[in-house]
């Protein structure tokens, strides 16, 4: 592997740029998405920005079941994406379908129509948990692309966010 | 699946209690008498509920009349219902100045599901009566943009899901019931 | 329809911009085919029905205490709402009186969720506008609201609270204490936002006079919630058909239906503001007169013949659920209108007329729910090239056209 690659490799596990998009979900994974973002737990301190197009990103985060309508739309974003591409499946929906199962107009989880890198379960997973899923997403990363070294993101502990708690109540 | 057809006995209210809704069903009857059918037509038992049933081609002549006697502007949505032998459209209405909420529906036939359109008196209901086209196969005439709104574009023709006969026939309910993720050459 | 709805007849170059389809809304996604000429827009066109996931249809099939499962997941923002509706109908349909105690917490709960959904729609104006500096404030103070619920409920999103004859859970005096220390919080914070929001130009430009809905097309359009009540239109569930505790909020006589009649995002966004701090003060009344007694009264499972109509005032306008129910634990046939369904046809008028640049902050002041990952096509209608144009470069260039402008 040439010098170079080995550099960019690294800048996509230290950076991802995530993109995310609702395959008919019902937004509570889509809030909860944001909320990982926001002040309180931050995930850009791992270095992983959202950005609003599919052509800039490494990683897509998928929300919700797979409806008829929005299945062919999924396909082309997942398309569009540069190689190397991730998919994380956020949510019960969009993991195994949830309680949507059983629905007419409704495919199933998000494997049903691209293939999927990693899933974090919950209905919706709390912020907290898409921080700990975005991690592990991180790890499985540097593994494929041959990046040895531990990434330098530690899981937020238990009592670090409960110190966040207090420090923002107070 | 028969005994929701008729007023049972825990619909009609008490005339104690809702004295309002009682002047205002009376007013409505006299003032309608031939439009609106006394079978199907009464005042629930939950507060500020009246419910009435209407003759399909009479529906645009007694919104026009609430909407001049009663200044009824507040549109809240329209409900399809599958009764076996008929179809139902159940149009929601509030009454700002009674407080009131209406109830206006009429029975179509099944084999020709068909009344007019009031999406030209009232804009609001441009959306849900294309559902109701889309999902029970009722027909608004002179709907003003008819257009797919809600089933996929592959939908076929004549099939409307919500009605209660409707079987299923591609499989569909079951498609979605899957026990993991599909093999990389099948996407 | 009145002459002005009709589109205009333009000169070419006439462009369409689709944007969307995939559009991450309650139950419905939609995709908005605007058409321009120059800068204004002349015609809108809202196409929906991307997140049709039959839900009415699953429904049939489930027994009412999982459908109450199903309702909480219609729309994850507006939970609460779904969930509760529903209980109220069946509760209505069985004819049970719920204990008055579990009418408080239904209510509580219920005003928390406006908190949280208001201030979320706050953050989402502050950021179409490009003012990401309030987006970030906000969203962290509604971790406040969202800590008040999991406190009581359990859960920060679907709070599964309501069950059928009640609640599921109760208020402690301890917890009652930490939901009172919050509430002063919030409502702090909320009056520095409604500063923000009159005083600050930077939010103020933007909003002033954009996106207007005359009184009259509001009402005939069947405008609902905040965006109704921008323009004036005195619609509000909660005041006008109260049930549950809000029969008792409103003969407390201390509450009152907030109105705006300015007609354009502003009055909306003041709508909301002003909303969010009255939601406070009515959670802190709730908590102060809370009534002892259970929680929760036992309803048989099986549901007489019945129909009922139940509504409430969700944090997006009027919610209806249409229950008619036939004897057995099953419901016969359920529909739901959710508010966005209401507003998406007066927003097709406040669209036509304005400028493109506008075209963010309006889509988002019906609060459809977050527009963070769409994308627009760029079609030319003669040459038919097409090209990708994520939402938030399109939000950057209406910045920089604003800068411009001034
Ligand atoms: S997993 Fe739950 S919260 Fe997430 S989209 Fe599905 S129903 Fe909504």
């Amino acid at each position: 592997m040439g010098f170079l690659r080995k550099l960019i490799n690294r800048a996509r596990v230290k950076s991802p740029y995530v993109f995310h998009f609702n395959s008919g979900s019902c937004n509570g994974c889509d809030i909860e998405i944001i909320a990982a973002l926001m002040p309180r737990l931050d995930l850009e301190r791992f270095g992983i920005k959202l950005v609003g197009s599919p052509r800039h990103a490494d990683v897509m985060l998928c929300t919700g079941p797979v409806t008829e309508q929005i299945k062919p739309r999924l396909q082309r974003i997942y398309e569009q994406m540069a190689e190397p591409k991730f998919v994380v499946a956020i949510g019960s929906c969009a993991c195994s379908g949830g309680v949507f199962r059983g629905s007419y107009n409704v495919l199933g989880g998000v494997d049903q129509a691209i293939p999927v890198t990693a899933y974090i379960p919950g209905c919706p997973p709390k912020p907290s948990a898409i921080t700990y899923g975005a991690y592990k997403l991180l790890e499985v990363l540097s593994e494929q692309l041959g990046i040895s070294e531990d990434v330098a993101a530690e899981p937020v502990a238990e009592e670090q966010t409960e110190s966040i708690k207090e420090a923002v109540e107070a | 699946m028969t005994e929701t057809e008729s007023v049972t006995e825990h619909h009609m209210a008490p005339e104690e209690e809702h004295e309002e809704e009682y002047a205002l069903f009376r007013q409505v009857m006299a003032d309608l008498e031939g439009d609106v059918l006394i079978e199907g037509s009464y005042v629930h038992k939950q507060p500020r509920r009246l419910f009435f049933q209407v003759l399909p081609d009479k529906l645009r002549d007694v919104v026009q009349y609430f909407m001049t006697t009663h200044d009824m502007w507040q549109a809240s949505t329209l409900s399809g219902r599958d009764l076996g032998d008929d179809l139902q459209a159940n149009y929601h209405f509030f009454l700002n100045d009674q407080k009131i909420a209406i109830t206006l529906r009429v029975n179509v036939p099944r084999n020709k599901p068909e009344y007019s359109s009031i999406t030209d008196l009232m804009p609001a209901f441009e959306f849900v009566e294309n559902e109701l086209r889309e999902l029970f196969g009722v027909i608004p005439v002179g709907h003003p943009k008819p257009r797919r709104c809600e089933l996929p574009e592959n939908w076929p023709k004549n099939e409307y899901p919500m009605r209660k006969d409707w079987a299923d026939p591609r499989g569909l309910m079951q498609r979605s019931k899957t026990t993991g993720p599909k093999k990389p050459e099948e996407y | 329809m009145t002459e002005s709805d009709e589109p205009r007849i333009v000169i070419p170059p006439r462009v369409t911009i689709p944007i969307g389809p995939q559009h991450p809304a309650l139950k419905e996604p939609g995709m908005f085919k605007l058409t321009v000429e120059g800068e204004r827009i002349i015609d809108a066109e809202v196409n929906i029905g991307y997140n049709h996931r039959s839900i009415e249809k699953i429904a049939e099939g489930r027994t009412f205490l999982q459908v109450l499962y199903l309702a909480e997941r219609i729309c994850g923002i507006c939970s609460a709402t779904h969930n509760g509706t529903l209980a109220q109908a069946v509760e209505a349909a069985a004819e049970v009186e719920i204990p008055e105690r579990a009418k408080f917490i239904r209510t509580l709960t219920w005003e928390l969720e406006r908190i949280h959904s208001h201030i979320l729609w706050l953050g989402v104006a502050f950021h179409e506008v490009g003012f990401d500096t309030a987006f970030m404030y906000s969203w962290r103070d509604r971790e406040v609201v969202m800590d008040l619920l999991e406190t009581l409920s359990g859960n920060r999103v679907n709070y599964a609270m309501n069950t059928i004859g009640g609640v599921r859970r109760d208020v402690t005096d301890s917890l009652k204490e930490t939901l009172l220390k919050g509430l002063d919080k919030l409502e702090e914070r909320m009056k520095y936002y409604r500063d923000v929001a009159i005083y600050e130009k930077t939010f103020w430009n933007r909003v002033d006079g954009v996106g207007v809905l005359p009184n009259k097309i509001a009402k005939s359009h069947g405008a609902v919630g905040p965006t109704g009540r921008g323009s004036n239109v005195p619609t509000d569930v909660r005041f006008n058909d109260p049930t549950q505790a809000y029969v008792h909020l409103r003969d407390s006589g201390e509450f009152e239906m907030v109105l705006s009649d300015r007609e354009d995002v502003a009055g909306r966004a003041i709508v909301r503001v002003v909303e969010t701090i009255e939601a406070v003060r009515m959670c802190r009344w709730l908590l102060h007169n809370l009534p002892d007694g259970p929680i929760r009264e036992r309803v048989r499972p099986r549901i007489q013949p019945n129909e009922v109509l139940a509504r409430y005032e969700a944090p997006r306008g009027e919610v209806i659920h249409y229950l008619v129910t036939n004897g057995s634990d099953k419901p016969e046939r359920w529909k739901v209108r959710a508010p966005t369904h209401a507003n998406w046809v007066s927003m097709a008028y406040t669209l036509r007329g304005g400028y493109l640049a506008d075209a963010p902050i309006i889509l988002a002041a019906i609060d459809p729910c977050f527009s963070c990952t769409d994308r627009v096509v760029l079609v030319d209608a003669e040459d038919e090239t097409i090209q990708l144009k994520p939402l938030d470069v399109l939000r950057a260039e209406s910045n920089k056209w604003y800068e411009s402008r001034t």
